[in-house]
């Protein structure tokens, strides 16, 4: 039983996102201004931290 | 400034799962959500290429753009982020994600959504950086230490870059050279738009 | 957006029941329940399932302080760094090595995940045994007590060649090597590994040919190669670090070619893909050399000075047209030779190979083919060139070296009585004693003449099963196998599982030493006399490890062993103690309370192993290495500045004479462009000076800086003598050469002697293309025992029956010369998959990488599929030809071809149709159970090692 339930959630998933994928630029509400809490990331340097993430790249993520 | 990115290569992506293991293990991510997946084209056949997908961070984030609470929002370096607080777990977001990057745990009852989640870029969310709260509810913030997301720290052949987009792109656009091919940036458009 | 909508699509099309629809291995995950594809995938997970497999956590807390250890992944031979975050001994998180020259921070889904080992949910927490059909919990004390009576017991009535000692490539370099000694000084040669069944057809194969049976280059040389050829290597899913070197070299221009029987994810990758039928490398790489000898492409220069034997190929190759060829693999005559023409206007190109090749009855044919295919082409001894083996386990490299095998002793000194009375010196033992530990008397040999147990190689993993099932009478020694210690090892990975199930029952005691209880504690339906003693990882301890490519790294202790698991080298030693010999056993190794000291092991193995060169890795110099392995070149692996300048990382072996010496290490083997004292070397005259009156010396080459200009034996101290080099020994060292030769010097004075003159310790020969001590000595195309193609084994018959080797009877041709293929038409191979390992017990544990693999799976073409009526996702019995059966599911896929079927081979915990998690000890069952794919792999061993056949057999599959 579980399974059939299963599988008729994946087949009506799929037909709505078909359905989804007709009309990919359909919004229906006007985006507004975040209303949540303060990420205190944002009060940090972004100039100091682009650095900081510049070298690490360098380090890390290059053949070397 | 430095603008965020990911980009997979999909000349270099071996499908390993890395980058899905180490986000599981760097978040404590639950069993059945994947804040990362590899996709695969033509498996088994000449033709075969995979891509790491996660969410992208766009640039005018369609989810930010559908959301009846706005819980979004994008940090100054482009990390695309939300309040968990104020996610009603809607899935509209899902529908709008051109990568099907939001995730939605299971709650209690079957069938019931549970707050949106999804990859943060390892930056955390709106919580005291590096606290415990934080870590449950978004994992962990390599941003704040310094480090950039685990996946693509961790990609068994470099194929998903992660960091400032302009060095991401250099780096790709060297190795497109010496393969003189045709460029194999998957997303990189949708995301961030033509100019990349 | 198309990938997700299609997929989605993917996944309503087939579950509405089209049959024999090829589809992709992600969309078959979501039929497993894996949840990759967002909202609507999520809620079709049964919630029991999600519950059960929750991770218990570990996560970093604020304001607790963080401290850095690291190790080195236990997966496979990459040797990818591990950095481990700890807060108050909890391993709380995992950062990138990206200071590692093998890995640069990478890892591959299993490495990313190694710190579940620390949390270990699912893992053996305490001693445990098997009493009345149940688990129950024990002392150490009490196991150490049980197990080492039993086993005295059984010493008495039956001899110490009734225990079959069965270690681990998961030891430690230090384990590895005091696992081999207390064998030893229990008095057997029944002792194996993993290697066995791994690569050791490539070990004696390769070693055979020019000296060393190990990789030649190393993954990062591959920046390297203009040309990589791959057969039987899926490195994506088994090795893929190494991708990010084979993609780098890629880029750098590089032609790539995979030649498997399967459309792998490494074969996405290249730039020529040839498939051929399993069990056919030796008829494909005659089928290249064909092309090259009729062209003119090889190396005739190289092939002068360098190799030997050529002409013999010569006449054996001229018969594998490319008709013939393709009429015994099925590939194309183009095909064919497009591959061989990449590898001729490549050069210098490598090629790698690894169990697709090995695991066959003519596994040494194989593996000595791919050398002469290189040979030819002048590519061994080059940068960019090579045989670049890809190894398996973390350690197989080391615990090879360190002999956990049944014919040699450490160092590949073999078992003569030379070698047992060189490893006594070392040991500081009488000779005598260590002999008085065996059983007295003679048996008779696998030639048919009289031989003492301790110069009689031992029965290996693959044929422990017989050596248990065999009447006495027709085997090499007193009696049959009453106990098995299973130390470290998956028996899933052994073939022939309903007759393993048997032999397990009639074993008296069965020994499971091991971070989880293994397929073995439940796939049985003994009742008593089963333990389980749980091991640590090597996380929880430290010691050194051999990569792939040689270099040897130290590790760190991560963390405390978990529950009451102790270090495999604490067990040895409480063993030993128990068994009244380890006072002998660590005469000259301390012991802090009754854990022996890693780095006096360590030093041991320096003392000893000059054949290959471990004696230059102290411990000092690898923790150097270890604490600066920033400083070298990610290509060349040389320390560019800093404290171990110069030196190649690890001190790939040899690095010769002791750690004073300073050697570098070898980075390529046998490569005469560099002098032997920075890491050059040329091929080892290994089988003497001339063969049927043709020079077997090199002739005309010899490395830069070399004083003797041309070919040379290996030194002696009689050959310094006769250089007149013998004065540049020291006193002391005069006295511990006198009589001895490079290997057996202990003083290592007639080493840095040879070397201070250029010269290889072991000499400057030419390869050998022809292995006249084996069955086959030029490599030649036989038929599996189990083929469907009966118009060919006429053409290519396999071996005649044996009666004794490895101390027991092989069946070929009684196996052959009955035709299976009407009942069981398909071929049916096996490999990896890149979320597991081996047996996979730990990664099977791991939810992390549990989720992704959930099923075991056959993967079969949409035409077989069709024409059996069979549908993707459906489960379906497989039947073997030797009567096991096992239930999988079905995967409907182009990978494989039509006529041939893949399974993976990590699965364990259910038996021909059924779940056995009631029958492990609670909480300790893997999140992921499924059928062992070598409970219906069949019989079949290589002729020269004792390799299991697990690349082809035949198969019947019906619905379940």
């Amino acid at each position: 039983m579980k399974q059939l339930i299963g599988l008729a959630v994946l087949i009506s998933a799929a037909l709505a996102l078909s359905a989804c994928y007709e009309s990919p630029g359909v919004t229906v509400h006007k985006a507004g201004v975040y209303k949540g809490s303060k990420d205190p990331l944002l009060q940090s340097d972004v100039q100091s931290r682009a650095e900081t993430l510049q070298k690490r790249f360098t380090m890390v993520q290059t053949d070397r | 400034m430095a603008r965020m990115k990911f980009l997979c290569d999909a000349e270099r992506c071996i499908e390993c799962n890395s980058c899905v293991t180490a986000c599981k293990n760097e978040h404590e991510v639950p069993w059945g959500v994947n804040r990362r997946r590899v996709v695969v084209l033509n498996d088994g056949v000449p033709g075969e290429k995979s891509i790491s997908v996660a969410c992208m961070h766009c640039t005018d984030a369609p989810c930010a753009a559908v959301c009846p609470v706005d819980c979004f929002y994008t940090t100054d370096d482009g990390i695309v982020l939300h309040d968990k607080d104020l996610c009603i777990g809607c899935g509209y977001c899902f529908y709008a994600c051109p990568f099907g990057a939001p995730q939605y745990p299971q709650q209690k009852a079957f069938g019931v959504r549970g707050k949106m989640d999804k990859c943060t870029f390892c930056a955390g969310g709106p919580a005291k950086n590096l606290s415990d709260a934080e870590f449950e509810k978004y994992g962990r913030n390599r941003i704040a230490e310094g480090k950039l997301p685990l996946c693509a720290e961790m990609c068994s052949t470099k194929a998903l870059l992660a960091g400032d987009g302009d060095m991401v792109a250099d780096i790709y656009r060297q190795r497109v050279l010496k393969r003189g091919g045709r460029p194999q940036s998957w997303g990189w458009e949708t995301a961030y738009g033509a100019q990349g | 957006m198309k990938l997700i909508r299609k997929r989605s699509a993917g996944v309503q099309g087939s579950s509405s029941g089209t049959g024999g629809e090829a589809i992709d291995r992600r969309t078959f995950l979501h039929r497993s329940g894996v949840t990759l594809g967002g909202v609507a995938i999520a809620s079709a997970a049964p919630l029991t399932m999600m519950r059960k497999a929750e991770a218990k956590s570990a996560p970093p807390k604020e304001g607790i302080k963080t401290e850095l250890r690291r190790s080195v992944c236990t997966h496979c031979s990459v040797g990818c760094g591990v950095i481990a975050e700890i807060q108050n001994g909890v391993w709380t998180g995992q950062e990138p090595d990206f200071e590692s020259p093998f890995n640069l921070g990478a890892h591959c889904a299993k490495g990313a995940t190694v710190r579940e080992h620390g949390i270990g949910e699912h893992r053996l927490k305490y001693p445990m045994k098997l009493a009345g059909g149940k688990w129950k919990r024990l002392s150490w004390d009490e196991a150490i007590n049980e197990i080492g009576d039993k086993l005295l017991e059984i010493r008495k009535g039956s001899g110490p060649d009734s225990v079959f000692w069965l270690g681990s490539a998961k030891h430690s370099n230090e384990q590895s090597y005091l696992f081999r000694k207390l064998a030893a000084m229990w008095g057997t040669n029944n002792v194996d590994h993993q290697a066995r069944i791994c690569h050791s057809t490539t070990v004696a194969g390769v070693a055979n040919t020019w000296g060393y049976g190990a990789m030649t280059n190393s993954y990062n040389d591959m920046h390297n190669c203009k040309a990589m050829f791959f057969i039987g290597s899926n490195a994506a899913e088994a090795h893929p670090v190494a991708m990010q070197h084979i993609l780098r070299a890629k880029e750098n221009g590089a032609k790539m070619i995979v030649c498997d029987p399967r459309f792998t994810r490494t074969a996405a990758h290249a730039d020529h893909f040839v498939r051929l039928r399993p069990g056919t490398d030796v008829a494909l790489i005659w089928g290249l050399l064909w092309h090259i000898f009729e062209n003119g492409w090889e190396d005739k220069q190289y092939i002068s000075q360098r190799v030997w034997g050529l002409e013999q190929i010569r006449e054996e190759v001229k018969k594998w047209t490319p008709e013939e060829v393709e009429r015994v693999t099925g590939a194309p005559p183009d095909v064919v030779k497009k591959a061989a023409q990449i590898m001729a206007e490549n050069r210098p190109g490598t090629i790698v190979w690894c169990m697709g090749g090995t695991q066959h009855t003519t596994g040494n044919n194989n593996t000595r083919s791919y050398c002469v295919l290189q040979l030819a082409l002048g590519n061994i001894g080059k940068s960019g060139g090579g045989a670049n083996i890809f190894r398996g386990h973390d350690n197989v490299q080391g615990a090879t070296d360190l002999g956990v095998l049944s014919h040699t002793l450490p160092g590949y000194y073999g078992l003569s009585d030379g070698a047992w009375k060189h490893w006594s010196k070392v040991w500081d033992l009488e000779h005598d004693w260590v002999k008085g530990q065996f059983d007295p008397g003679m048996v008779e040999g696998d030639k048919g003449k009289p031989v003492h147990p301790m110069n009689y190689k031992g029965i290996p993993v693959s044929r422990w099963i017989d050596g248990v099932l065999e009447d006495p009478q027709n085997m090499g020694q007193k009696d049959r196998f009453r106990a098995v210690l299973l130390w470290g090892h998956a028996v899933n990975s052994q073939t022939r599982g309903p007759e393993m199930k048997k032999a397990m029952e009639m074993l008296d005691m069965l020994v499971i030493i091991d971070p989880h209880p293994t397929h073995a504690a439940v796939m049985n339906d003994r009742k008593d006399g089963t333990y389980l003693l749980p091991a640590a990882t090597q996380f929880e301890t430290y010691g050194s490890v051999t990569a792939s490519n040689r270099s040897i790294q130290w590790r760190d202790k991560i963390i405390d062993p978990v529950g009451e698991s102790l270090p495999d080298h604490t067990i040895m030693y409480k063993l030993a103690k128990k068994l009244g010999f380890a006072e002998q056993m660590f005469k000259n190794i301390k012991v802090n309370g009754d854990e022996p000291l890693v780095e006096d092991i360590t030093g041991e193995i320096n003392r000893g192993m000059w054949t290959i060169g471990y004696t230059g890795q102290s411990p000092e110099r690898l923790k150097l290495h270890a604490a600066n392995r920033g400083t070298f070149n990610t290509t060349t692996l040389k320390a560019e500045g800093g404290p171990a300048d110069g030196d190649y990382y690890g001190m790939p072996w040899p690095s010769w004479g002791p750690p004073e010496m300073k050697h570098p290490g070898t980075p390529v083997l046998y490569d005469p462009s560099k002098p032997v004292a920075e890491g050059g070397l040329t091929f080892r005259a290994r089988f003497g000076v001339e063969r049927n009156g043709e020079n077997l010396l090199a002739e005309g080459s010899y490395s830069v800086g070399s004083e003797i200009r041309d070919g040379y034996p290996e030194f002696t101290a009689d050959m310094l003598k006769q250089l007149g080099w013998w004065d540049d020994l020291t006193p002391e060292e005069k006295q511990l050469a006198e009589g001895k030769n490079w290997k057996t010097d202990l003083s290592g004075g007639i080493q840095r002697v040879a070397i201070k003159h250029g010269c290889a310790p072991f000499g400057n020969a030419k390869a050998r293309t022809v292995v006249w001590t084996f069955p086959d000595p030029v490599p030649i195309h036989r038929e599996p025992l189990y083929t469907p193609r009966r118009d060919l084994v006429a053409d290519y018959p396999t071996y005649e029956d044996r009666k004794r080797f490895y101390r027991l009877p092989t069946r070929y041709m009684s196996i052959q010369e009955n035709d299976y293929s009407q009942d069981f038409p398909i071929i049916w191979t096996s490999g990896r998959l890149v979320e597991y390992e081996g047996g996979g017990e730990e990664q099977r544990s791991n939810p992390w990488l549990a989720e992704l693999q959930q099923d075991m799976f056959v993967e079969i073409n949409p035409k077989d599929a069709n024409d059996m009526g069979l549908q993707d996702g459906q489960m379906v019995w497989i039947d073997s030809p030797e009567g096991a059966k096992i239930k999988v599911k079905a995967m409907v896929t182009r990978r494989v071809a039509p006529g041939v079927v893949f399974t993976p081979f990590h699965f364990g915990g259910w038996f021909q149709g059924q779940d056995l998690l009631a029958k492990y000890p609670e909480g300790t069952a893997p999140i992921v159970r499924g059928e062992a794919c070598n409970t219906g792999m069949t019989y079949g061993y290589d002729s020269v090692t004792q390799m299991q056949e697990t690349k082809v057999t035949l198969c019947r599959i019906r619905a379940a």
